[in-house]
């Protein structure tokens, strides 16, 4: 009898509305590399505002980038569930935000029209509207599992972000422009991450997908039960780009 | 008298650099000159006389707005309606300025003639300040060119900020932002496609839509009609496309090319849907500006888009289709990729996206193809996938993959040598190549084919 895959549950989080910059391809890199590593990937959708998450059974809480003008909304429906994403998160759970998303992890955000709204506060940090887009592609370090890795992406910057003395970042920056211009990119506290990268990131560094896969295996008290093995297109992928950067910063 | 001495030195300094740029470089100055005007006269657009802003339309939105306003001049022409158009696609504040430069006489006097004006959605604001156009078409608010747009409603604000209470605005039933602009103006004629035979419906577990414009909740489609328009509703607030815009394309025969709209004919050369929303569009304001139904049906039936839409190139015994995307624009690829999937026969396809170089810092985007939806292209009979370019083959590699295209179909080129992609084009028995690349690789790719092979006939078939 074969042994039965660990199952790992992703709540994709308002996915019609957090869906700017092609995040879906996220959540198919965490089903296409988890079933690489042996796992199972249940996927569920947190569609409604007014609902409350339902969080039994999930490991990771996954927000993609969307339009400002959505945030304070989606921040108020996480507000009115504000004790029950703490708790999640105190317990491991793992939560990921890419771009603006990330303001709703944040103490609070401020619009360019001097409006204001207030994040979940997982995450030491606060937001300020830009006045120009900022577009640029994005190399960083981060420790994740014990390892440095490299990951690489781009960014479509709209919010600033900057981190309060006691709030780590995600990694610091070998090319890009990060949180505000500085060598902070995204942040993180435990398992909770909000990160600049688009790409989709998970797609681009599945080197740090694997990584996350893991974290949330831990976090249900699994393993994953294969390696990954090696990832030839996305290393020629990652040279390419490199070298692309490089020849920028010459 | 110093401003109208301003006007005067202006408007000459734009007239002669005009005729001097299209002495010495003929096809190019399409922006320099009025920007020129516009640095010594700032308000050169509001000087200019015999403007009448009951005939003036902007023409403006993410895509589709110089195929529109083509569209739009072939009308007014054949209806004989004396218009003034910038059909060269300059459509910032400078493009405007020296179309209106060109057709102004000497003493700075337009004579009361239509303007039929393509402007940059960004630049709408500033050109709706000295030109207060009462009339303004939105073909659409989609993502697009993120790098400097960040979003859509960056640009839905642009737009709204060009709105005031005498505007007639034109406005498509089926894309939820652009219809949201509805509620402003002094009136709002709608204009869309029915259900038709290309209409489709997505699925699957990763499909997403959009939040309503009005309340913000998610928006769901009972079908769409190109990628992000189609029957919409919001659950929440009731926010829908409406069950009869003013002008709706009925009947719709995109082999035979045709369609009615309020009874009437009309035949279409550009038979997809994409460009149907184009011919929708232009319809319905020729038809507010009291144009027949005859002289529309006259203007399409002759009508030639602008060059690097859809294009043919044989290279030997293969023919080479070239389909257009803008860069960064999900939309405009998911349309170039189901109208390849339209074609059945067994091809081969090539994805050339590359570094995006429209602005500083030039950069590696690829993440916009994750938008798109593969499978219906993957299902046509592709007997396989070439991508290439110097930067990003292996993202769109992957791009493909994660649409379920087998590795073994896939050759991937590090490279956007031409020879290099038709040498592995011509390891491939297949004749029938679609193509989507950025114009100006494309036009190499053509460039090199044409000087390698013998020139021959090409069936059209796109």
């Amino acid at each position: 009898m074969s042994e039965q895959r660990p199952k790992l549950g992703v709540l994709w989080m308002y996915p019609d509305i957090l869906n700017l910059h092609g995040d879906r391809g996220n959540l198919m890199a965490l089903r296409r590399i988890g079933e690489r590593c042996g796992a199972e990937i249940e996927l569920r959708r947190h569609q409604r505002i007014g609902q409350p998450p339902a969080l039994a059974g999930v490991q990771l809480l996954f927000f993609g980038s969307g339009q400002v003008r959505n945030m304070p909304q989606l921040a108020a429906d996480l507000a009115a569930n504000a004790d029950a994403l703490h708790d999640y998160a105190a317990g491991g759970g793992s939560i990921l935000a890419i771009g603006t998303a990330g303001s709703l992890l944040a103490r609070h955000t401020e619009r360019a029209d001097g409006s204001y709204y207030a994040g979940l506060g997982l995450l030491h940090s606060v937001c300020h509207e830009r006045a120009q887009v900022l577009g640029d592609d994005i190399r960083f370090e981060v420790e994740a599992g014990g390892e440095r890795q490299t990951l690489i992406g781009c960014q479509i910057q709209v919010l600033d972000t900057r981190l309060e003395p006691e709030q780590p970042p995600f990694g610091r920056l070998s090319y890009g422009y990060g949180n505000h211009g500085g060598a902070d990119e995204g942040a993180r506290q435990d398992n909770v991450i909000a990160t600049n990268c688009l790409g989709p990131l998970l797609v681009k560094n599945p080197w740090f997908t694997v990584t996350l896969l893991r974290q949330m295996a831990a976090c249900g008290g699994m393993e994953l039960p294969a390696a990954a093995g090696d990832w030839p297109l996305e290393r020629a992928s990652f040279a390419l780009i490199d070298e692309f950067i490089n020849k920028k910063q010459r | 008298m110093l401003a109208k001495l301003r006007f005067y030195l202006a408007l000459y300094t734009a007239k002669l650099s005009l005729g001097a740029i299209k002495a010495l470089a003929r096809g190019r100055g399409s922006n320099l000159p009025g920007t020129l005007a516009l640095k010594l006269d700032p308000h050169f657009l509001s000087h200019l006389r015999g403007v009448d802003v009951e005939r003036t339309v902007f023409v403006t939105g993410t895509n589709g707005k110089s195929t529109t306003l083509n569209l739009l001049a072939r009308i007014f022409a054949t209806a004989k309606r004396e218009a003034v158009v910038n059909s060269a696609g300059a459509n910032l504040s400078g493009g405007v300025a020296t179309t209106l430069a060109a057709a102004a006489t000497l003493g700075g006097d337009l004579g009361g003639r239509y303007l039929l004006l393509e402007v940059d959605e960004r630049f709408l604001p500033l050109v709706h300040a000295q030109l207060p156009a009462r009339h303004l078409l939105v073909t659409n608010i989609q993502k697009d060119q993120v790098q400097r747009n960040g979003e859509p409603d960056i640009i839905y604000r642009k737009i709204r900020a060009a709105i005031d209470e005498h505007t007639t605005l034109y406005l498509p039933n089926d894309e939820p932002l652009a219809h949201s602009l509805s509620r402003y103006g002094r009136r709002a004629v709608l204009f869309g496609a029915a259900r038709n035979p290309l209409s489709f419906a997505k699925g699957g577990d990763y499909l997403v839509t959009m939040p309503c414009p009005l309340c913000g909740h998610a928006l769901s489609f009972a079908y769409y009609n190109i990628d992000n328009a189609g029957a919409f509703s919001c659950a929440h607030c009731g926010f829908a496309a409406a069950e009869h815009s003013d002008y709706t394309a009925r009947d719709i025969d995109f082999e035979r090319g045709s369609f009615t709209v309020n009874g009437d004919e009309y035949r279409f050369h550009y038979a997809n849907p994409f460009f149907l929303s184009n011919y929708i569009a232009a319809l319905a304001v020729a038809r507010e500006a009291g144009i027949s139904a005859a002289d529309i049906a006259a203007a399409f039936d002759a009508f030639t888009n602008i060059e690097g839409r859809i294009e043919e190139v044989c290279c030997g015994e293969k023919t080479l289709h070239y389909i257009r995307m803008k860069q960064e624009n999900p939309e405009t690829l998911q349309n170039a990729v189901n109208q390849i999937a339209r074609d059945k026969r067994e091809k081969i396809f090539i994805l050339g996206l590359d570094e995006l170089v429209d602005f500083r810092p030039h950069y590696t985007n690829t993440f916009y193809a994750f938008d798109c939806d593969w499978q219906a292209l993957i299902d046509s009979h592709v007997c396989h996938y070439i991508c290439f370019s110097s930067t990003v083959c292996y993202d769109a590699a992957n791009v493909l993959l994660y649409a379920g295209v087998p590795a073994e179909c896939i050759t991937i080129l590090p490279t956007n040598d031409d020879a290099a992609v038709i040498a592995e084009l011509n390891r491939h028995a297949c004749d029938n190549v679609y193509l989507i690349t950025w114009l100006k690789q494309y036009y190499s790719l053509a460039k090199y084919a044409r000087s390698h092979f013998p020139a021959r006939e090409v069936s059209a078939h796109v």
